[in-house]
């Protein structure tokens, strides 16, 4: 009901600016209030939507604001904070990062992952897309990919992540958890430096050694938690 | 559907709803969630590495570590060379421990008994002294007492004890009546391993009466009147007491027969005469371990050739006394030990003679004795203990022997003159 209620208001208060993507499981729309002119992300997809509800509660400086979550059976409506700035793909194409802008955009990212890793999720897409550089904030977007963590759960039920920055029990070696994605932050952290996948070319010097025990095959080899990770950086 | 009024802008909103789509405003209270500062992985590394560190110190700080062996009477000490039983006694018994040392004093201004230190193997029993000191750093001998003792208690450095066969330490203990108890005596060893060993012995000082007798308050005229006397205070005296007589200048010519009990004899000089026995002392043999020693004292035995001075059958100290003209001066026989220091023996056919067994001895100083004119000044047939016979200061002058040890007693002539 609350669901048929909030896409009615957000037609008549919102305006559509751009569609950002669209898929087989929904769009995601760059909208603006009418009233104010502040510009928000509006998604709609189906399937889980339980980070977002979770989400609701809280807020952290490296994650976007989600304003509202309805859903109504497997359809969902997510409006979140619309971050300005620039993606970190992008910049990615033009230039790499020195190992300080990494290692400090790695700690932000991490106290985000923690934030989502503290109520059981999984962001399970951590790449260079889906971080925007706000001013000296680094936000991670997009959780269109994430997940709840069902200890009961043997595997992922779907592939989602993006290869290359997934983690491999992603493909469904064993169920995804907070170990995965610390294996993308490993990649993030080595294309950051030398702009390729480790398998390729890894870091030099200690960011190597930091890389290789993310990217660890065997989930229990990595950092135990993003925690630990964080504290290595 | 229940409703709210959104507190930015008044709309009327689902009670669900965390937004307002009219204002564009968040409705609930967020909470910001920033990660917690870990404890740094190298700290927690460090620390633990800092305990195992401490563990590992601690528990070779146990293994190693001086340790501190206690007991009274004994200890059993082990170390990497085997097991020691450490006895603390004044006994030549070396495997009786003493925890209790129960000693009388009388008159005398101080009493002295030396303290003894056994070292045996713990399996075999044997001897150990040797082996052990090489491992001792230091010994001391501790005294506890009260505070205020009017005579405390005092101990001599402890020494090896050569003059004690099979005593490894021995420390001499000196006390009187005045000695307030308790008394605590502890050996205190410290091993060159820093181990330290401590055997405690608790002393009793027990003061005991004291009878003076002498011309004025007893009939000592004759022998036969000092007979009587000494007979009355076998009978009537406890045999701990002390009984000091002091005999007028007069000789007494019939043999004096003590048995009982011990006495102190003091001789007397007047007018160009001192006191006498022309017919010797008789010292019995002692009854239910009455062995306390009795001291002859500035007597002069006097003999026509044949008999005995002084025929001792319990212990005996002579001191200052002369002893001329007997068969046998001293004769120590059945297990007393005779003491003589700064006596003279002329003119004798023997000075002293040992012919005692048993395991008994009371000193070792036979010190400033004047041997004269004897046949043999000294015959050793038996002695009841193996004790070193110190003849320091002696003068050893025409003798026919001057010593005739025929069982190997072990004396200490270095210092004796002989001529």
């Amino acid at each position: 009901m609350y669901y048929s209620w909030l896409s009615k208001a957000l037609k008549e208060e919102f305006e559509i600016i751009k569609r950002l993507k669209e898929s087989e499981r929904g769009t995601v729309t760059l909208v603006r209030h009418r009233n104010t002119g502040k510009r928000f992300i509006l998604r709609s997809f189906t399937g889980d939507a339980e980070v977002y509800h979770r989400l609701l509660n809280c807020t952290c400086p490296n994650l976007p604001q989600i304003c509202e979550a309805a859903s109504q059976g497997d359809q969902n409506l997510v409006l979140e904070e619309y971050i300005q700035g620039d993606n970190m793909g992008t910049m990615l194409q033009e230039a790499l990062f020195t190992p300080k802008e990494t290692r400090r955009i790695l700690r932000q990212l991490c106290g985000a992952l923690w934030v989502l890793h503290s109520m059981g999720a999984v962001h399970r897409d951590v790449k260079p897309e889906n971080i925007v550089l706000r001013g000296s904030d680094a936000v991670l977007i997009d959780f269109d990919a994430a997940r709840i963590h069902k200890d009961s759960a043997e595997n992922d039920t779907c592939v989602l992540g993006t290869i290359g920055f997934a983690a491999p029990e992603q493909y469904g070696f064993s169920q995804s958890d907070a170990c995965s994605d610390i294996y993308s932050l490993g990649v993030l952290m080595n294309v950051m430096l030398t702009g390729k996948h480790p398998s390729s070319q890894l870091a030099p010097g200690r960011f190597g050694r930091i890389v290789t025990r993310c990217t660890q095959i065997t989930p229990k080899k990595r950092y135990k938690n993003v925690l630990r990770l964080l504290d290595e950086l | 559907m229940p409703e709210k009024h959104c507190p930015h802008c008044g709309a009327f909103l689902p009670a669900e709803a965390s937004f307002c789509p009219y204002c564009a405003n968040i409705l609930n209270r967020r909470a910001l969630k920033l990660p917690p500062r870990p404890i740094p992985a190298r700290l927690i590394r460090l620390l633990g590495l800092f305990c195992l560190a401490a563990a590992l110190m601690a528990g070779l700080w146990s293994s190693f570590r001086p340790k501190t062996y206690e007991g009274a009477g004994e200890v059993f000490y082990t170390d990497s060379d085997g097991s020691y039983q450490l006895i603390s006694n004044v006994s030549t018994d070396r495997y009786y421990p003493m925890t209790e040392i129960p000693q009388d004093a009388g008159e005398q201004d101080s009493y002295r008994f030396p303290l003894r230190l056994y070292i045996n193997h713990r399996d075999t029993g044997a001897d150990a002294s040797s082996m052990f000191l090489q491992k001792l750093e230091s010994c001391e001998l501790l005294i506890q007492q009260p505070e205020d003792s009017p005579r405390p208690v005092t101990a001599s450095v402890p020494e090896e004890a050569d003059d004690y066969p099979g005593v490894a330490m021995v420390s001499y203990i000196d006390f009187s009546k005045l000695s307030e108890n308790p008394i605590q005596l502890t050996w205190n060893l410290r091993m060159a391993n820093q181990d330290t060993i401590q055997i405690h012995s608790t002393l009793t000082v027990t003061p005991i009466k004291t009878y003076y007798y002498d011309a004025s308050n007893a009939d000592l005229s004759d022998s036969k009147a000092l007979q009587a006397l000494a007979d009355q205070l076998a009978a009537q005296t406890d045999p701990r007491d002390v009984v000091n007589i002091r005999l007028p200048a007069v000789t007494y010519t019939e043999p004096l027969i003590l048995s009982g009990r011990s006495f102190n004899l003091t001789g007397t000089e007047s007018e160009g005469r001192r006191t006498a026995f022309a017919g010797g002392i008789q010292m019995r043999a002692p009854k239910d371990g009455q062995d306390w020693i009795s001291h002859f004292t500035d007597i002069d035995f006097s003999g026509d050739g044949s008999g005995v001075g002084i025929s001792a059958a319990n212990r005996v100290w002579t001191e200052n006394c002369r002893f001329t003209g007997w068969k046998t001066a001293v004769l120590a026989y059945g297990s007393a030990w005779v003491n003589t220091t700064n006596c003279t023996f002329e003119d004798n056919e023997t000075g002293i003679y040992y012919n005692s067994e048993g395991n008994s001895g009371s000193d070792t100083r036979f010190t400033g004795n004047t041997f004269r004119g004897n046949t043999t000044a000294v015959l050793l047939e038996r002695v009841s203990a193996k004790l070193q016979m110190d003849f320091k200061d002696c003068l050893f002058e025409k003798n026919g022997t001057d010593i005739d040890n025929r069982c190997e007693q072990p004396v200490s002539i270095s210092q004796a003159v002989f001529q």
